[in-house]
């Protein structure tokens, strides 16, 4: 194992902690999606960890994926959140109660 | 210039079909604007016939991969694609009868095409980063799915609950991934399988990564503790759409979750096996009795799915012949069951021009609609087990499974999972046929309910044939588990 690794994957998870707490406990809808965003990063910045100590390129190439596939997902979201605006929904999360969840 | 690997086009024909189908669904929608857009479901309706076609073409073709071996091609894939191509042409049908069909028709079959797509590839996925893109292609489609009838608060809301969970799912399941990347080294389940092998089960990355993708695909199930977010988006869906969802979704995450635990991951058994019993148990005993204290249909039926949901995981944890021949024939029976339970339900919807079938608005409806009432309490049965259904003997394959796999209590906590059912199903049935409702007028045929009826009766038929005649699907199961489990 190289020396650095370890530090790379304490970032990574402390950003996803980060991204996961901003989920749960954040109420704006925007604000959810950066941390999803958030989070998807600290995956990918594992990978190219992981990618850098196995050798080859799988997991650099991986995280380029995980790269497009965040950014369409974030359209949808912020498609959803335009949506949510038009019918004049509040945008927060906490009011988000009309299937009582 | 980068060269890439061989493609074997005839092999992933089915998925081709259904995305080339899209992009032109997409494109025609642009230029019938305005006008009626059932072309868009007859266009939709032909791409799923194709491609339920060509699985059906290559179904006695030897197992092969192509893409690099990023895709393996054997009878579960082409299974699963008859599978979610029959699931897809029966939501389309519903969705006839939808009162925004004729605004937004093409598109809605469009990114239904996509779901599909996503499904059939998930099932031939051969590596992570296959399984990672076509998990999101059918997630990303079904929030679309799930938030379509942009005019109702209720479905936008759940579109975005569905996408904020589901792609913590996504993100869980992929970091595992990158766990076992750097364990073994690879993404493919075959190399992935090969190593852990040879290294055995005690490193602590592979640990780590076997639970986040086992939570990261739970997740996509919707199973305990990961459940939360099934009733919710499960009730604000349209109704045509929560069908689907129940269905072809449990299909495909199942046989995804399948496809990791028994292909990639069979050589740390010992660390998923334990944590799978447990969900098991919690999943059943918790879906089973939230689901006795829900007054909304759809929220029941929500509940009950997660139920379902924990039989399917016994069969995963029993495993091998066994086990994957149970799953796949479990499945399979839940299908029409489900699609043609939440088409009542959209029948009902349409009917009283409510938005939310309750206990009360379905009281006497039994005698409005006498067919309709008559299927729901056969599919009710059928999820319930009774015999002459096919919830009955798919219930009882798991259950046979389990007794042969050494899991007799596990059996056990099943029987008492099917016993507390019959409470809340029961429910359903007696409000349906209780004289003292507001029924007697008889309710004029309204807009949409023929397509809904045709889907009622074919999963009727379904559910009765299976249930009579359950040979054919036994022995089809046998060669999909066969597959499953010779790759492993």
């Amino acid at each position: 194992m190289s020396p650095e690794l370890p530090f790379f994957l304490a970032l990574s998870a402390i950003l996803f902690t980060i991204g996961l707490t901003g989920v749960l406990l954040r109420r704006s809808p925007l604000t959810i999606l950066l941390s999803l965003e958030i989070m998807l990063n600290s995956v990918n910045l594992t990978l190219v960890a992981f990618s850098r100590q196995v050798g080859g390129s799988d997991g650099q190439v991986f995280a380029l994926i995980v790269m497009g596939i965040a950014a369409a997902e974030v359209v949808v979201g912020l498609g959803l959140v335009v949506a949510m605006t038009r019918r004049e929904m509040v945008l927060d999360t906490d009011e988000l109660r009309t299937l009582n969840g | 210039m980068i060269k890439g690997p061989a493609v074997d086009w005839l092999a992933i024909a089915p998925e081709m079909t259904l995305m080339v189908g899209a992009f032109v669904l997409l494109m025609l929608a642009a230029f019938i604007r305005g006008r009626d857009r059932g072309i868009g479901v007859i266009v939709g309706l032909l791409v799923l016939a194709l491609s339920g076609g060509f699985a059906v073409y290559g179904w006695n073709d030897p197992s092969t991969t192509t893409l690099a071996g990023a895709v393996q091609i054997d009878q579960l894939t082409e299974s699963v694609r008859v599978l979610i191509a029959g699931c897809g042409i029966l939501t389309l049908i519903i969705s006839v009868g939808w009162t925004r069909m004729r605004e937004v028709g093409a598109e809605f079959a469009a990114i239904l095409l996509l779901a599909c797509a996503g499904m059939d590839l998930i099932a031939a996925s051969n590596s992570f980063v296959t399984l990672f893109v076509a998990l999101e292609l059918f997630s990303i489609s079904l929030y679309v799915l799930c938030a379509f009838d942009s005019k109702s608060k209720a479905s936008l809301e759940s579109g975005f609950k569905y996408l904020v969970l589901g792609t913590i799912g996504s993100i869980v399941l992929v970091y595992g991934a990158a766990f076992l990347y750097g364990a073994t080294g690879s993404f493919g389940f075959d190399a992935i399988n090969v190593a852990l092998t040879k290294a055995g089960s005690g490193d602590a990355l592979v640990i780590l990564g076997t639970v986040l993708v086992v939570a990261g695909l739970a997740f996509k199930i919707g199973v305990m503790p990961f459940h939360m977010w099934v009733p919710d988006v499960y009730e604000g869906a349209p109704t045509h759409v929560t069908g689907f969802m129940a269905a072809a979704t449990k299909i495909a995450a199942f046989v995804a979750l399948a496809r990791v635990l028994l292909e990639a991951l069979p050589a740390v058994r010992d660390s998923w096996q334990p944590a799978l019993v447990v969900i098991a148990v919690a999943t059943i005993l918790v879906g089973g009795i939230a689901a006795l204290v829900q007054t909304s249909i759809k929220r029941m039926l929500a509940y009950s799915s997660i139920a379902a949901a924990g039989f399917g995981l016994i069969a995963i944890i029993v495993g091998g012949d066994v086990g994957a021949r149970a799953l796949v024939f479990y499945l399979a029976a839940y299908a029409p069951m489900a699609i043609g339970a939440f088409a009542v339900v959209s029948m009902q919807e349409r009917d009283t021009k409510e938005h939310k079938a309750t206990y009360d608005s379905i009281r006497g409806w039994g005698f409005d609609r006498p067919i309709a009432a008559a299927a729901m309490t056969i599919f009710l049965l059928g999820f319930a087990g009774f015999p002459l259904t096919i919830g009955f003997i798919g219930k009882f394959v798991v259950l046979g499974s389990a007794v042969q796999g050494g899991f007799g209590w596990l059996a056990v906590v099943a029987v008492v999972g099917s016993v507390i059912g019959i409470g809340y199903y029961l429910r359903v049935i007696l409000a349906m046929y209780d004289r003292s409702g507001k029924s007697g007028a008889m309710v004029p045929a309204g807009p949409g309910l023929g397509s809904a009826t045709l889907v009622i009766v074919i999963c009727l038929l379904l559910v009765l044939a299976g249930g009579i005649l359950p040979g054919l699907g036994l022995d089809w199961a046998t060669g999909a588990a066969r597959a499953l489990v010779a790759a492993g």
